[in-house]
């Protein structure tokens, strides 16, 4: 009996350790999934129905630094990702790609655990968009946009470290008189695999 | 007229024609200094209308840039006394007189623009010549809105704003570079499919 009672002792342990530590690290690696971003139709030309532009299949590198709140089951964090992806423009029956877009995130986010492996989140923080050239809303008015982001996330296992994500994110762009382009909101849609440390 | 209509015909030029390159298509440009008045610096006011018509770009559509090699050019921009670059048989630009010109050939039967035969026998891609005449205008500051008007024409406005203070205007240029009107008039052509094919 002794060798089992040692085993349910570790077990616990085992969990324990594997769980997030206040002040733990998560790193991750996602794909940007295409969306669209904007349509003419919304911003410009009310009678053209084929101009739009949208993001392809990306990559982005996510980092997050979190502690427990009061609730055991909450945490909150800081997060910044990167994320690069292609940039496609329609317009006038012409596919075009003017480049890649970078984007720079970084914001706060709390996050639930629902279930022993699922968790949610919510956050948001500002985003910094650069290219391609001329191509709203990379390029247009400020720099640094407003964003807000949810997600959620799932532990492969209840001990593993590694988890799948999920998460959308908005951005609000300014209004650009210079280029005739109304205020909006951008869409962007996340999915990855993540590491506690 | 609703905020996005056109602020003008932009193809009163062209006979109701819309013409335009493929959007987001990099029209590269070569400028050929010769019987430059003194002076007068035309790669550069040319470089001066890229910078302001790109920043008109909503989507990545709009793309200049100028090209040291005369057969790599889509657009000849050149001072009107010079000896022209390029010799199409049935492609002859019709001298008026003004600060500047725009001209391209389209073959009737395709409606695709004609690309020109180059002078020194090489193989081209040049599908539009802009003559500018230092002479038509009084200033330096004339002389360069007018090359940037021009470029407006290259980029598929084919029609003049009754506007004076557009620079997109017929006659004296008061607008060294695009107003809302202008961009508005190209945004529109833009997202029109072209009738000539460029």
């Amino acid at each position: 009996m002794r060798p089992l009672l040692l085993a349910a002792i570790a077990l616990p342990s085992l969990l324990a350790a594997q769980a997030p530590r206040p002040g733990s690290w998560r790193f991750g690696i996602e794909a940007h999934i295409p969306s669209k971003l904007l349509e003419v139709n919304e911003v410009a030309f009310p009678d053209s129905n084929d101009g739009q532009i949208k993001v392809g299949i990306g990559y982005a590198a996510v980092a997050e630094r979190f502690w427990r709140m009061k609730d055991p089951k909450a945490r909150w964090g800081v997060v910044a990702r990167v994320a690069s992806a292609p940039v496609e423009g329609t317009l006038a029956g012409t596919t075009y790609k003017p480049g890649r877009a970078l984007v720079i995130d970084a914001g706060l986010r709390v996050a639930r655990e629902i279930q022993t492996t699922s968790e949610v989140f919510v956050g948001a923080g500002v985003s910094h968009w650069s290219g391609p050239d001329n191509t709203s809303p990379f390029s247009s008015g400020g720099s640094i946009r407003l964003a807000a982001e949810g997600g959620w996330t799932y532990r492969l296992s209840s001990v593993s470290p590694w988890r799948v994500s999920a998460s959308a994110h908005i951005t609000r762009f300014p209004q650009d008189d210079a280029r005739l382009l109304a205020t909006g909101i951008v869409w962007r849609a996340f999915a990855g695999i993540t590491r506690d440390y | 007229m609703t905020a996005f209509d056109p602020a003008y015909d932009p193809t009163t030029l062209t006979t109701g024609l819309f013409y335009h390159w493929p959007p987001g298509h990099d029209v590269t440009i070569y400028v050929d200094p010769t019987q430059a008045t003194a002076g007068t610096d035309l790669a550069a006011a040319v470089r001066e209308g890229i910078a302001a018509w790109t920043r008109a770009g909503l989507l990545g559509e709009i793309k200049m840039h100028l090209v040291s090699d005369l057969r790599a050019a889509n657009v000849i921009v050149h001072h009107s006394a010079a000896p022209r670059l390029w010799q199409t048989e049935g492609c002859d630009p019709i001298p008026n007189g003004a600060a500047g010109a725009t001209y391209f050939c389209a073959d009737l039967d395709t409606f695709e623009a004609v690309t020109f035969d180059l002078t020194d026998g090489s193989d081209g891609r040049a599908k539009m010549d802009v003559a500018i005449n230092r002479g038509a205008v009084d200033t330096d500051e004339e002389f360069r809105a007018a090359v940037v008007h021009e470029l407006g024409h290259v980029l598929g406005i084919g029609g003049h704003s009754p506007n004076a203070t557009d620079l997109m205007y017929g006659g004296a240029l008061q607008q060294g570079s695009p107003t809302l009107d202008d961009i508005r008039t190209l945004r529109y052509v833009l997202s029109h499919k072209t009738d000539v094919r460029f």
